[in-house]
């Protein structure tokens, strides 16, 4: 639920930051974008002032009443001379001048004009119209090739109001001549270092220049500015380069101004455009790095809390097999118990009614028949002894008692003196050295040392006193116990075997016993967690060591809150 | 009380040949007292109040002046019928001593919390059987005191 929730919160976080640095991006790009379109604004005020400046120029020239009259004086009678004309042109280094009726016929022309000049001016050409309707008040027109193999020329036609209507005076002039006049007013609009003004005609041809470079009556040469201008009134082109166009009023003319972009947009390009967008980058990186460290510090605690689940999860399925044993634990003692009670009853009456039969037949029995009776008597105790030693042997486990802190010596001493009787009745001799502490189920250790002891006295040499050796040790976490003898000992290979429950190297004849008293020593030793082993010199004697854990690192059986009662039954003292 | 009166022992176990056994220690012990048997804790039960087979005019059922109780047997065990002998205000006053093959320590202190009075482990052998019985027959009629019989149910049959 947590982890859902720490999950969700980080979500939410992560979407409002990236929703603010989106929100940051955009308010950034909009400032600079603004901030680009003044410029761009402010660079395009040059062409269009200068634009508008041309062609009040040129619409000065015919427009008004002072000028109307010099030209009506000139131009406005019944017939008008070619001389006139002619002076007029050469007067203003014009290539030709010719003079247009009301209907757009040609009245005269001045002399020396080039060939192609009439018949331009007699197919009515859309200039004249459109000054002749009064649809301009003026016309310049891009260079015309009047003259072929000569220089181009541009026409300019303006109206002339006579008594005989309204006729139009049309002025060719060389490419120089407006070049020159015109190319002073183009080298003071561009102030930027790099910038260049052109008056450039409808097709691409300089009509006028600050560029040195470029040549009036030649089609324009910077790389890229005839494509740009053709289609747009302002825009990148080239390299670095910006344009901005302007049309000038009555002509197929425009003023186009240019200049290195990175000149244009100082203020936004360079540094002083990509430094908040670096400032921008570096808060982004830096969320980046806080975010990536805030998802590892939940993802670990997403480990750390899938571990404990698993933990939980692993102690809960412990402790339900705990239980489980517990349980099975108790059934079996159960019907250890039980077993040991019904089956030892029938034996008990084996004996009891053999007995009976010695004691009241003894004089009609034949001596086979008394020595059958005593070995099927003999069985049955020794049936009644295995099944006593097996009961014990599955106590060891379900009967354990809580493990406290003991002095071994001590117990072995007890030992000892309890099976005083046994050790006098061998002439055997039992050296307890110093031992150390331990913590351990203290009736169950001294039945090992009952076993172990009882061990080396029944398999002593035949002739020589048992002489049993107890001794040990501090081996780091353990207690190294050591029960040596001077008895027959066995062979080597056997080491292992001798633990086995009913395992016997020796026929019953010379040895009496189950079988299960090693087995139980071993079984007693495991549950305490700890190692039991023996080494022997066949005919010498044997040692066998027992390895005990001197603390309880952990409680070794299952212990369960509310645990079986019967772990509390205890067994009597001494068994 | 001495041990010419006719005092009754009542033996309750399930099993014939205990029941044979401990009939004949006690011969072996020269005891000659009036042995009854009942063979599980019900029997004991309907013996002691005349109910079931023991009821009027069914099998006589002189009431015991003390009880030999084994502790595992059918139907009612004798934990229970020791519980009930000494909740029942005409029966608590006689002595029961449990004989059993049990050396269970909880066996023994739960008879002694349900009220018994000796608490008695079989022996193995039949030698260690007499000499048992013989030990009981000295304590329980030459040494100790017992009540006298409660007159009433016990003498209606005689």
């Amino acid at each position: 639920m947590q982890r859902r929730q720490s999950k969700l919160v980080f979500g939410i976080a992560c979407t409002v930051v990236l929703a603010m640095l989106g929100g940051l991006v955009l308010v950034l790009a909009h400032s600079q974008s603004n901030d680009r379109r003044d410029l761009e604004e402010r660079f395009s005020r040059r062409p269009q002032v200068s634009a508008a400046l041309t062609s009040a120029l040129f619409s000065a020239t015919s427009t008004t009443p002072e000028q109307q009259k010099q030209l009506n004086r000139r131009y406005g009678g019944k017939t008008v001379s070619t001389d006139a004309l002619t002076q007029d042109a050469r007067q203003n280094n014009s290539v030709f001048k010719a003079l247009l009726d009301d209907q757009g016929q040609l009245i005269a022309i001045s002399a020396g004009a080039p060939p192609g000049v009439r018949e331009e001016l007699q197919s009515a050409p859309s200039y004249v119209q459109s000054v002749l309707t009064g649809q301009q008040p003026v016309a310049l027109t891009d260079f015309l090739d009047l003259d072929p193999g000569g220089a181009q020329t541009q026409a300019f036609a303006q109206p002339i109001e006579t008594d005989f209507g309204r006729r139009i005076l049309v002025t060719g002039f060389p490419p120089e001549l407006l070049a020159a006049f015109l190319g002073q007013t183009l080298s003071k609009l561009v102030e930027i270092t790099g910038g260049q003004a052109y008056i450039l005609d409808s097709a691409g041809v300089v009509v006028a220049s600050s560029n040195p470079e470029s040549v009036p009556g030649e089609p324009v040469t910077i790389p890229g500015l005839a494509q740009a201008f053709a289609s747009r009134d302002a825009g990148s082109f080239g390299s670095d380069q910006y344009f901005a166009a302007s049309a000038i009023d009555n002509s197929t003319w425009r003023v186009v101004a240019t200049a290195p972009e990175s000149d244009v947009f100082a203020s936004v390009r360079g540094w002083d455009e990509w430094t908040p967008w670096l400032i921008l980058a570096a808060f982004a990186l830096a969320l980046a790095a806080a975010f990536a460290l805030l998802w590892r510090v939940l993802r670990n605690a997403d480990e750390l809390s899938d571990a404990h689940e698993q933990l939980d999860a692993s102690n809960r399925a412990l402790q339900l097999r705990a239980r489980d044993l517990e349980r099975s634990n108790a059934e079996l003692d159960q019907f250890a118990s039980i077993a040991s009670h019904d089956l030892q009853e029938p034996l008990r009456k084996v004996q009891m009614f053999s007995q009976r039969v010695f004691e009241l037949e003894s004089d009609q029995l034949s001596d086979k028949a008394r020595d059958y009776l005593q070995r099927s008597t003999d069985a049955a105790g020794r049936m009644q002894l295995l099944i006593e030693d097996l009961l014990k042997f599955s106590r060891v486990a379900t009967q354990g008692r809580p493990f406290v802190s003991a002095d071994l010596e001590e117990v072995a001493r007890e030992v000892a003196s309890d099976l005083e009787g046994a050790i006098e009745a061998a002439d055997a001799t039992v050296e307890i050295g110093e031992l150390p502490r331990a913590v351990v189920d203290e009736p169950q250790i001294r039945q090992l040392f009952q076993n172990l002891i009882s061990n080396a006295i029944k398999f002593r040499r035949e002739g020589i006193p048992p002489v049993v050796r107890i001794d040990g040790e501090v081996r780091g976490r353990y207690a190294e116990i050591r029960v040596s003898d001077n008895g027959i000992g066995f062979e080597p290979r056997y080491a292992s075997r001798i633990f086995r429950v009913f395992e016997r190297l020796h026929g019953r004849g010379e040895y009496p016993g189950t079988g299960i008293g090693l087995a139980l020593c071993r079984k007693i030793v495991e549950r305490h967690g700890g190692t039991i082993s023996a080494e022997s010199t066949p005919g010498a004697g044997s040692t066998f060591t027992v390895m005990l854990p001197r603390s309880r690192v952990r409680e070794p059986q299952f212990v369960v809150p509310n645990g079986h009662p019967d772990h509390q039954k205890a067994e009597p003292a001494g068994v | 009380v001495s041990k010419g009166d006719p005092i009754t022992i009542l033996i309750a176990d399930d099993d014939e040949e205990d029941r044979l056994l401990t009939e004949e220690a006690l011969a072996g012990a020269r005891l000659a007292n009036d042995l009854r048997f009942v063979v599980d804790g019900q029997d004991l039960i309907d013996y002691l109040r005349h109910e079931g087979k023991y009821a009027a005019g069914g099998e006589a059922a002189p009431r015991p002046g003390i009880i030999l109780l084994d502790l595992n047997m059918p139907k009612l065990d004798g934990r229970e019928a020791l519980g009930m002998i000494k909740t029942d205000p005409s029966l608590k006053q006689i002595p029961v001593v449990v004989l059993t093959t049990s050396k269970a320590e909880a066996d023994v202190v739960r008879s002694y919390e349900l009220g018994v009075n000796s608490f008695i482990v079989k022996p193995v052998t039949f030698a260690g059987l007499v000499e048992v019985m013989r030990g009981f027959s000295s304590y329980w009629f030459e040494i100790v005191e017992l009540p006298a019989p409660v007159r009433g149910q016990g003498d209606a049959h005689s």
